[in-house]
């Protein structure tokens, strides 16, 4: 391009001649860019990939559950923030597990809500998805006393127990914060109700703290979960 | 290629053209270029800032909070959105802004768009929805159709599918067997770029090709311009030629456009209509247009325009002044392509003289058939009576008159009577016959008319009771007085009254109207000739009758004294016989004489033979002849003495004129005295013949100097002769150059005076003085 084109082509202001003027200063510029916008990039990578606490639930079903377990099947137990939008990729992820699975599992949603707050706090958009799922029940858990039966923290932690009430799995059907499609916990669940055999028995859980400072591992001090093999 | 094709044709170039045409088709082909990166980069910018709206609004609606428990905060995403997406944006737009154009900033906007689809994939949770801005964004990069920007976003993509595949491959690919993915994905991209590089690349010819053709087409209206330039210049020159001539033209030229207004005049139509050229422009010439006239030329006018034909149309324009002018328009349509009519030109003739000509030709047929039937109808009678009824009809009806009346110059009195009427009921007629006009009470009209005047009376215009009465009676609000001629002496007046109208005569009547006095005179001299005529034939007749009787008085006292004398009783009567005999034979000679001098005054063969005459020799001659002329015993005829006095005349011309009178003194006075006197006064001297006869009657005073004429011409007639005496008297003094006055009363006698001049040098200039005077 011939300089008399710029001069003639381009809006002139003081930056964009110093640009012109002095390539140094473009270079600078295009170069301090690419490390912001990298280092942008990076740090929300980071907090995609973060995941949440996860609880420890019991290895076996708890006896004083309010959630009544199928004796003849496996039972799965989801408990979600009402308001968390991680979590709709996990109700993505619990629609489709359940298209597959629906006749081979018992599966419960429960929805925690502080006692003060009213029952339309609750009643989200991912409560009505998560009705709308085929063989699904929803719950709502005051003060969130039913996850806390199963020791679960983030929104989106999931357990499976089998009919015997062993529990089967436990963790995130989500790859990442909000982030639905394949992902190692679904992958479970579903090879665990039609094969038995799991790759992984636990991931990690990506989503909002279900009960914040009312958790129990924030009432006790416990840390972030860790994947184990419950098995 | 089509397009070149459609701006075929070509023009025929040289090399060295050929070798300009390309340098400018590049030149072109960069300006282009240039500005659709420019236009292209300001779009880019304007579509990141939208798109770094959008992501905000995406990641405020999709995740605007996090929460723990029943505490929430600002979702992490909101931020990214905000603050790592306008890092994103910002820097591109500001280069999009400030440096469009070049190459660095449309690079640095590619990578920009990919780092924004990165973004959004991040944001939205990896939704399918989110890689096609991916590919969308190649598509909007191909805005720029230059394919080397698809390098450094493909390298983006393919980089962070990469780095995706390689640590998180759920993230991107939802699923997580598939270490080579990435691979795939780029390879998508890279497909996509193959057809935008070819798109780009193709565009790229394309635009070398408009820039050719538009090179061309430079190429090409610079030679057309040079063209229209030259083509200008003679068509100005043109222009000039034809407003030279325009301007010179004897004939108006106009011209309009396609809707009929007009757009030029020359001067010549301004000299015609007397207004500016300019007045003329647009509608502006139907001001000049009679008003009676506009409609029909708008029609003309709106016909020409529809069926584009040539017009000729005659009409009148009237100037500021008022002066209608008669115009011959012409027009003729302007056809583009030789169907489209883009106006009209026109031509504009002043035609007033020969549409005033055509009138007067017209007005002047008119005139001819009414006065040629006119004068067939007036010649085809020689009667008075009917030619005056038949005047007075016609005069009405050609005229259009309600009613006619002719007056005629009574002979003597000089009054002027109605003879003939038509239109007047028989109340109104009659009373009109008995009025009786004195020439002396209408000198001016009678003068006006003597002068071969047609004279217009109204009733505001007359003054003279009569004429006032006459016109209010009949209900006239004009009157038409036509005069009458015989010669050049005024006979009579016809008139034409109207009694509807006080319109003064158009030129066409008034020519009517002096053709019927011209007419009428005619035939009035012709009826009088023909009565003269047949007035001379009863004359003559009874001259014949006359002189018969006079040849055969005498004839019969010759035989009968000559029988008598042939008798032997009478012998002692024969002296008194013969003197009767020679009596009557001397009264036969000078009937004979008296014939004879007539047909020598008729033939112009008697000319005087003027000189000095002693009035006593002449009185010497006639007192021998009177003495032994018969007369009654009761007369006595008296002579006064002439003295010396002597005339400048014909001896025997003036014997004979006073022989004549005393003769007739002597046959018309039973008893008394005739006297013959000759007193002198100045240069004249004045011969009286008086008696105290039986006199003559005023009734046949104006007669008495006629031929043939007798006051009492019959058979039976107390006193003889042929009527010729006076007839000769009257002729010979004539001839002499003196005049013959009569002065007579019923019973008291008649008195002849004569003046003629007497000897002197210079007799022949006072002769001629008095024939003039007489």
């Amino acid at each position: 391009m011939s300089p008399m084109a710029c001069s003639v082509l381009s809006p002139r202001g003081m930056v964009g001649r110093v640009l012109d003027q002095r390539p140094v200063a473009l270079l600078a510029f295009g170069f301090a860019w690419t490390i912001v916008v990298a280092t942008g990039l990076g740090v929300l990578w980071h907090y995609q990939t973060a995941a949440g606490i996860a609880g420890a639930p019991p290895t076996r079903w708890p006896r004083d559950s309010r959630i009544v377990p199928a004796n003849d099947r496996p039972t799965l137990v989801v408990a979600l923030h009402p308001h968390c939008p991680c979590s709709r990729a996990s109700m993505e992820e619990l629609d489709r597990l359940m298209a597959r699975v629906h006749d081979r599992v018992s599966a419960h949603v429960l929805f925690i809500k502080p006692r003060e707050l009213s029952d339309d706090w609750m009643h989200t958009d991912l409560w009505r998805r998560a009705a709308a799922i085929r063989g699904v029940a929803v719950l709502g858990d005051v003060d969130g006393i039913e996850a806390e039966r199963f020791n679960a923290a983030t929104s989106g932690q999931t357990m499976l127990y089998a009919a015997d009430g062993r529990l089967l799995f436990s963790g995130g059907i989500t790859s990442s914060r909000g982030h639905a499609g394949d992902n190692a916990g679904r992958s479970a669940i579903v090879a665990l109700l039609t094969s038995r055999i799991a790759a992984t028995r636990s991931t990690p859980v990506f989503g909002c703290s279900l009960l914040g400072a009312h958790a129990p591992h924030a009432r006790d001090g416990s840390t972030r979960a860790e994947t184990r093999d419950v098995l | 290629m089509r397009a070149t094709e459609v701006l075929e044709p070509r023009p025929v170039m040289s090399s060295e053209t050929d070798g300009a045409l390309v340098a400018r088709a590049e030149v072109l082909f960069r300006q282009h270029r240039q500005r659709l990166y420019a236009r292209t980069d300001r779009l880019f910018a304007g579509l990141m800032l939208f798109q770094w709206a959008a992501a905000i609004a995406a990641a405020y609606v999709v995740s605007p909070l996090t929460w723990e428990g029943p505490v929430s905060r600002t979702h992490v995403h909101v931020w990214a959105a905000i603050f790592l997406g306008g890092a994103i944006t910002l820097f591109p737009v500001m280069l999009g802004l400030l440096r469009s154009g070049h190459a660095s900033t449309r690079h640095t906007i590619a990578v920009s768009q990919m780092l924004m689809s990165a973004l959004l994939i991040h944001l939205t949770g990896g939704r399918i929805e989110t890689h096609f801005h991916v590919f969308g964004s190649l598509a909007f990069l191909g805005f720029y159709r230059d394919w080397k920007i698809f390098v450094p976003a493909t390298l983006i993509v393919a980089a962070d599918h990469f780095l995706r595949g390689a640590y998180w491959p759920e993230s991107v690919y939802g699923v997580t067997s598939a270490p080579w993915r990435w691979v795939e994905h780029a390879g998508w991209v890279i497909f996509e770029d193959v057809f935008l590089v070819d798109a780009c690349l193709q565009s790229v010819r394309e635009m070398r090709g408009i820039a050719h053709q538009q090179a061309q087409l430079e190429l090409v209206n610079e030679q057309t311009e040079r063209t229209v330039r030259a083509r200008t210049v003679e068509l100005r020159a043109s222009e000039d030629v034809f407003r030279s001539l325009s301007a010179a033209s004897p004939t108006g030229i106009f011209r309009t456009d396609a809707q009929g207004r007009v757009t030029y005049f020359n001067a010549r139509w301004a000299e015609i209509v007397g207004r500016a050229p300019s007045d003329g422009l647009g509608d502006g010439w139907m001001r000049c247009v009679h008003p009676e006239d506009l409609p029909t030329v708008l029609r003309n006018r709106d016909s020409a325009l529809r069926e584009r034909r040539e017009t000729v149309a005659e009409f009148r324009a009237v100037r500021p002044d008022g002066e209608v002018r008669w115009v011959q328009v012409r027009t003729k349509p302007m056809l583009a392509d030789g169907t489209a009519s883009v106006g009209h030109v026109g031509t504009v003739e002043d035609i007033t003289v020969r549409k005033h000509a055509d009138a007067a030709r017209e007005e002047h047929a008119r005139t001819s058939a009414a006065l040629a039937r006119i004068g067939q109808d007036l010649l085809s009678s020689l009667e008075t009576p009917v030619l005056l009824e038949r005047l007075c009809q016609l005069t009405a009806t050609v005229l259009s008159a309600d009613y006619s009346n002719t007056w005629l110059r009574q002979d003597g009195t000089n009054q002027y009577v109605p003879v003939a009427g038509y239109g007047l009921r028989n109340d109104q007629w009659d009373a009109l016959r008995t009025i009786r006009l004195n020439p002396e009470e209408f000198v001016a009209l009678l003068g006006r008319l003597g002068r071969g005047m047609v004279v217009e009376l109204t009733p505001a215009s007359v003054s003279h009771p009569i004429l006032a009465g006459l016109l209010a009676r009949h209900g006239a609000r004009m009157v038409a007085c036509i005069p009458l001629h015989r010669g050049g002496d005024l006979i009579g007046i016809q008139v034409a009254a109207y009694r509807d109208s006080a319109t003064a005569f158009t030129p066409e009547r008034a020519g009517i109207a002096h053709g019927i006095s011209q007419l009428a005179s005619t035939a009035l001299t012709n009826a009088r000739l023909v009565e003269e005529i047949a007035e001379a034939s009863r004359l003559k007749s009874e001259f014949v009758s006359t002189m018969s009787h006079e040849l055969r008085t005498p004839l019969n006292v010759i035989i009968g004294y000559t029988e008598m004398l042939a008798d032997e009783e009478c012998q002692d009567q024969r002296a008194r016989l013969l003197g009767q005999i020679r009596q009557s034979s001397v009264e036969l000679l000078d009937m004979v004489v008296a014939t004879l001098d007539l047909s020598r005054i008729a033939a112009g063969k008697d000319d005087p033979h003027f000189q000095t005459v002693p009035l006593g020799a002449v009185w010497a001659d006639l007192i021998a002849d009177f003495a032994a002329f018969p007369r009654p015993s009761g007369v006595t005829l008296r002579w006064s003495d002439p003295g010396e006095l002597a005339l400048h005349s014909d001896r025997r011309k003036l014997k004979a004129i006073l022989k004549n009178l005393i003769e007739n003194a002597l046959k018309f006075t039973p008893a008394g005295e005739v006297s013959v006197e000759c007193p002198a006064k100045d240069d004249l001297c004045t011969l009286r013949v008086r008696d105290t006869g039986i006199g003559i009657a005023p009734a046949d005073l104006p007669f008495i100097f006629d031929m043939f004429r007798q006051v009492d011409g019959s058979e039976t007639r107390s006193y003889g002769g042929a009527g010729l005496g006076l007839y000769i008297v009257h002729t010979l003094i004539t001839q002499l150059g003196g005049r013959i006055e009569v002065d007579s009363e019923i019973g008291r006698g008649t008195l002849f005076q004569l003046t003629l001049p007497l000897a002197r040098s210079d007799h022949a200039t006072q002769a001629e003085q008095l024939a003039v005077a007489s």
